[in-house]
């Protein structure tokens, strides 16, 4: 078994460039698929991908001794995919406010593209705090402590956001079922 | 709509297989019921796979980076940096404009004391890393100085034009405020954008010149000292989170 994520960072704070590397195998692709969920373009998430391993190195003298390592790189993704939605200019939304939809699924490959767009689509109209409660907690596999860490907002925020996303995510999908 | 500590524990358990006593519960829960139904339709969700070539070349600009940056720099070195800075600023200009506030040398010192304290703890908590209480910090330390200012306020009146004399402490308590002001909103790039932490910051750097009038001006009624010491003061902390807003960030670390 490896070192943990919690001593690599400190070997990377270190300056071994090695640690570096094994956390960026650990948690490329992860990271980049939590932001494909949650800006739904391709591009985009490749760009905040590179922005969020960036912030990596430029704020690893902000990685405090004793925190997580996961829930700090998913709080600096979460944060770079909120200050690119806030940036964007009004004719990339839509009318609601939100990204363009059906981007997601543009490197998918063969499967079933219906349900998944239209799942993925159900997620994108979900506003952005229950959202990322949703992502990182299905998706990304992170408990609701770490969550609660990552967005910076209590655990039972964390948890009153998921209940209410998830029902959100239930209706939105009422007709997939039925 | 209410969740019940057994709806959290459903909700906790997700994707696991659930206890009897829970089970029966999640069967006559209609809020559940809907967790259980989305969690499962959500698995449809996949997303592709990342681009192979994508992964190198951003490992790449980080390796990249890296170089550039091979020592880290502590983000409390930034925060005494800026601290000690905003003290030389108010200091050097305290020096070249002279002491002239009409009130008692203690009241004159105290009050001196509370802003000094007040903006180098702004500045530390402003660029410190993790969740801080901000707005306390915020109110707190303006609701403090605010008083302070007033209460240790001589009540001199110099017997100048009131809005003449206001638009010069006016003027020169933003001046004073904007080097501060940009050195912080520099190193504020560095952490993920927050309007709270830029109010805070320019709280902390609007004090530079709030410090320095202090010190200088005669006028010493509260009349003058709302509209043209405390004011302006509230205004550069608004100014920063408008400036911050515009700026392009560096690191979104928290």
């Amino acid at each position: 078994m490896g070192d943990s994520d919690e001593t690599l960072m400190q070997r990377f704070t270190r300056g071994e460039e090695q640690a570096f590397d094994v956390l960026f195998a650990r948690y490329a692709r992860p990271v980049h698929a939590f932001l494909l969920r949650m800006v739904a373009s391709a591009a985009l998430a490749e760009d905040l991908t590179q922005a969020t391993f960036l912030s990596v190195v430029r704020g690893r003298g902000r990685f405090q001794e004793g925190a997580r390592f996961k829930p700090w790189l998913y709080a600096i993704a979460t944060n770079a995919a909120r200050d690119q939605h806030r940036r964007r200019r009004p004719e990339e939304l839509t009318q609601a406010g939100e990204l363009p939809t059906g981007a997601a699924g543009e490197d998918a490959g063969p499967r079933d593209l219906g349900l998944e767009r239209t799942v993925q689509r159900a997620l994108e109209q979900l506003p952005e705090a229950q959202r990322s409660a949703i992502v990182l907690h299905r998706f990304q596999e992170l408990s609701f402590a770490e969550i609660a860490q990552a967005l910076g907002v209590t655990e039972s925020a964390v948890k009153v956001r998921a209940h209410r996303g998830y029902e959100r995510l239930r209706e939105l999908l009422k007709g997939l079922k039925e | 709509m209410t969740f019940t500590p057994a709806c959290d524990q459903v909700l906790e358990l997700l994707g696991r297989p659930l206890p009897e006593a829970l089970a029966a519960h999640a069967h006559g829960c209609a809020h559940c019921t809907a967790t259980l139904a989305a969690y499962q339709a959500a698995e449809a969700a996949s997303v592709g796979s990342t681009p192979e070539l994508a992964l190198p070349r951003i490992r790449a600009a980080a390796l990249s980076e890296l170089a550039k940056q091979p020592t880290v720099r502590p983000w409390w070195q930034g925060a005494l940096a800026l601290a000690g800075f905003n003290a030389a600023v108010a200091g050097v200009a305290a020096l070249l404009l002279g002491v002239q506030n009409r009130a008692s040398g203690f009241a004159v010192a105290a009050v001196a004391c509370v802003l000094l304290a007040s903006m180098a703890g702004s500045a530390l908590l402003a660029l410190a890393p993790g969740r801080r209480p901000l707005a306390f910090t915020l109110l707190g330390g303006m609701a403090v100085s605010g008083v302070a200012l007033l209460f240790g306020a001589s009540g001199f009146e110099p017997g100048r034009g009131f809005l003449e004399s206001g638009l010069k402490c006016l003027v020169s308590e933003v001046l004073l405020s904007v080097l501060p002001l940009a050195t912080g909103l520099f190193l504020l790039t560095r952490t993920a954008p927050s309007a709270l932490r830029a109010a805070v910051l320019g709280a902390a750097c609007g004090v530079v010149g709030l410090l320095a009038l202090h010190l200088h001006c005669p006028n010493g009624t509260v009349g003058h000292l709302v509209p043209f010491h405390v004011l302006p003061w509230l205004g550069l902390a608004v100014g920063a989170v408008a400036v911050r807003a515009l700026l392009p960030t560096r690191s979104y670390a928290p």
